[in-house]
């Protein structure tokens, strides 16, 4: 039930009940005005402007990933053979890294693939900006 | 009005018609369909958060349902299983009370008597009829239990008149003007009048959400599609269940249990016989062999009889065929002579009606075991064991009845599946139980246990469901009662399966547990702070033969406390070490060995 902000700055309890018996009737079909009402629940919602929260950053670094970044090659199957393709730990990649397709890009819960042609650039927060081979 | 009554609600059989006459565009009966089950649903929805009392909102019992002009079942929303039938012929004998020209928009009906619904006094039954442009198109009806309808509280009650207020089928509510008389005489007559109307708001609510959704329904899709369509799912659940009839043997199919006694012929059993006749894609279940009615509060009326023989009806032929409709049921046929335990005449008591109809229902699958053996299971606890206690609480000086609702125990186990533990009966298979905690916080009680138990699920190679155990501290002084059934007649395993524990009850008074009842009733007892009530539900029986239990199964058993060493090695051959709960594979082989030759000890345990 919306409580109209009048009716709270009187404290009008009364008024309340009302409110709330008129909205139990309209959903359920009934109501009972004789009986007191306890509130359980009280709801406020606040409207302003929220200072923005910090962004995270990476570290920044050099086109070329780190060493420690490389972490090997593995076969990937890749225009209808095995190619031997680079993988790259994602948590030791600096922003301003770029790399280029094909490549693996490894973190816990996921991979990055990079196609042959794709290239990709770490930005200062960290994301893997790809401009895909053939998109504009 | 009448007109409309012939074409909707029509028996198939009286007045054959085509098929290919009516029209119905089967996108629109499959909308129907969902839509007259979420018009039930919203019916519980709303009762459920408007009810006063915990036993609607938190154990739901109640049913709600929607009706043709004629009474006949469209949907239900269920609540208690056993009300299926209940409600419809409720709403059959509002029809013929007032006469189909006396009903009138605006109007609501109220009734709570024991001899139509089947029930007790409890179940106070309110209907609207729906109308549509001046037309009665369907009813809308909606039981609930309440808390007290006055009587005597608690103890046993040997007729009608001591169990509280009876009210005729009367118009609550007369083309919109409330009976104020009505009002006033039950307020007048049931414990808690305050949270009594509140249910009454709750179930006029109730039907009043299934009017309104109704005829959205109507407005939307049109009078003639929507009951058209409703006529098509009569018919089509009828032909499902006539199909799967079919796949069951002919022949004429008996069983036997007992109940323990009436709670007042102490540990004289009450006969259950039930006969079942297949015939092609017809079903007759013939409970005249049933007990007599009896003396103390077990009875229940004709309507629930019928209900025993379509509850387990439903569960065999089609359990998930949805909206419950009584197409369902044109195939069965139920003989339930008057007198009867499950059809008891005025002026039987009738307070505990809910109990004996449920070991019916087992016995009818018992019955039909040897027929279907892969589609029937074994016994189950069969009873609510919801105790209640009532007395002043020391903190706000208020009266207060506590229930927790139903306790659940353990179901019997079918060919291919364990049986559930801790799972409400069958008479009340939707309700709940409601939490400890909350109980704690309305009543002056503590619970200090509440555990499933080891070694109550009967042996077999598909092991039953585990009972239940909760021992329940008063915390000022109370009165206790506690009805339950089935201590004796445990349930039964099938096809070399073993029985499961029985029903018990026990008492600490002064810090002494007593447990020597001669059953598992225990009517007005007095507690005082500390001591403490406990009630223990039986276990669900087992199937098959338990030396061919898969021995990892056994040991998974024992690991998880279902089953102890001891009754792993003496009712299924399985030996493991007490501490790591490893199997011993010679000494396993060597004891399923002898016990095959026949030294016969699982034999015995089923025989006693």
């Amino acid at each position: 039930m919306d409580l109209p902000l009048k009716v709270f700055e009187r404290q009008d309890r009364c008024a309340i009940k009302r409110l709330f018996d008129a909205m139990h009737e309209l959903r359920y079909g009934t109501s009972a005005p004789d009986e007191p009402a306890e509130i359980v629940s009280l709801r406020s919602t606040v409207t302003g402007v929220m200072r923005k929260p910090p962004q995270e950053r990476v570290a920044r670094g050099r086109s070329a990933p780190d060493k420690a970044a490389f972490t090997g090659r593995r076969p990937v199957y890749l225009d209808g053979k095995f190619r031997p393709t680079p993988t790259y730990a994602r948590a030791a990649l600096t922003a301003g890294n770029c790399i280029s397709g094909p490549a693996l890009i490894e973190e816990h819960a996921a991979t990055t693939v990079l196609l042959p042609g794709d290239r990709l650039e770490v930005d200062a927060c960290g994301h893997l900006m790809i401009k895909v081979a053939g998109g504009r | 009005m009448a007109k409309t009554t012939r074409t909707v609600a029509r028996k198939p059989r009286a007045q054959p018609k085509p098929r290919a006459a009516r029209k119905v565009d089967p996108v629109v009966t499959e909308i129907v369909r969902n839509g007259v089950i979420a018009v039930t649903e919203e019916m519980k929805t709303n009762l459920m958060r408007t009810a006063y009392n915990i036993i609607i909102y938190e154990a739901l019992d109640f049913t709600t349902g929607l009706f043709t002009p004629r009474g006949e079942t469209i949907s239900i929303g269920i609540g208690l299983p056993m009300f299926i039938r209940g409600m419809a012929e409720t709403v059959k004998a509002k029809i013929k009370h007032f006469g189909a020209g006396n009903i009138r928009p605006g109007d609501i009906y109220v009734t709570n008597d024991s001899y139509l619904t089947g029930s007790h006094l409890n179940h106070v039954t309110l209907t609207l009829p729906i109308f549509h442009k001046g037309t009665l198109v369907a009813f809308s009806c909606c039981m609930a239990h309440w808390l007290d309808i006055g009587g005597i509280l608690g103890g046993m009650s040997t007729d009608i008149f001591s169990e509280g207020l009876q009210i005729p089928i009367l118009k609550y509510q007369d083309r919109g003007a409330v009976n104020a008389t009505v009002v006033d005489i039950i307020r007048q007559n049931v414990r808690l009048p305050s949270r009594a109307m509140g249910d009454l708001r709750a179930q006029v609510t109730a039907v009043k959400t299934g009017e309104r959704r109704f005829l959205e329904l109507i407005e939307r899709y049109g009078r003639d599609a929507v009951l058209n369509s409703i006529a098509a799912i009569m018919d089509h659940a009828e032909a499902m269940a006539r199909a799967r009839t079919r796949t069951i043997p002919d022949g004429v199919y008996e069983a036997e249990s007992y109940m323990d006694d009436d709670g007042i012929d102490i540990g004289q059993k009450v006969p259950i016989r039930v006969r079942v006749v297949v015939a092609g894609d017809e079903m007759t279940v013939d409970l005249s062999e049933v007990s007599k009615q009896v003396r103390g509060f077990y009875n229940s009326g004709v309507t629930t009889g019928h209900a025993c023989a379509q509850v387990a009806y439903k569960c065999l032929t089609s359990p998930t065929d949805y909206p419950i409709n009584d197409g369902s049921f044109r195939s069965l046929k139920t003989i339930v002579p008057p007198g009867r335990v499950v059809s008891a005449v005025r002026p039987a008591p009738m307070r505990w009606w809910m109990t004996y109809p449920m070991t019916i229902v087992d016995t009818i699958f018992k019955a039909l075991a040897p027929a279907i053996p892969g589609r029937v299971i074994a016994g189950h606890h069969a009873d609510l064991l919801a105790s209640s206690f009532h007395g002043i609480n020391n903190r706000t000086s208020e009266f207060f009845i506590g229930s927790f609702g139903p306790l659940g125990g353990g179901w019997g186990a079918k060919m291919a599946e364990d049986g559930v533990s801790g799972t409400v009966c069958i008479n009340d298979g939707d309700t709940h139980n409601s939490p400890n905690e909350q109980a704690e916080f309305k009543f002056p009680i503590v619970v200090e246990r509440y555990a499933l138990v080891p070694d109550s699920g009967g042996a077999g190679r598909r092991r039953g469901g585990l009972g239940v155990e909760r021992v329940v501290r008063a915390r000022t002084n109370m009165v206790v009662n506690n009805q339950s059934e089935r201590a004796h007649c445990r349930p039964w395993g099938l096809n070399g399966g073993l029985d499961g524990t029985g029903n018990a009850v026990e008492l600490r008074i002064g810090g002494q547990w007593k447990s020597d009842f001669p059953n598992a009733k225990v009517l007005v007892a007095q507690l005082r702070p500390g001591d403490a009530f406990k009630i223990r539900s039986g276990g669900g029986g087992g199937y098959g033969n338990p030396l061919e239990r898969p021995i990892e199964q056994v040991r998974d058993d024992v690991r998880q406390g279902y089953v102890t060493v001891k009754s792993a090695a003496e009712l299924y051959g399985v030996v493991l070490d007490p501490q790591t709960f490893e199997v011993d594979a010679a000494a396993t082989e060597k004891l399923r060995a002898a016990r095959r030759s026949g030294d016969g000890a699982a034999a015995d345990a089923k025989s006693a």
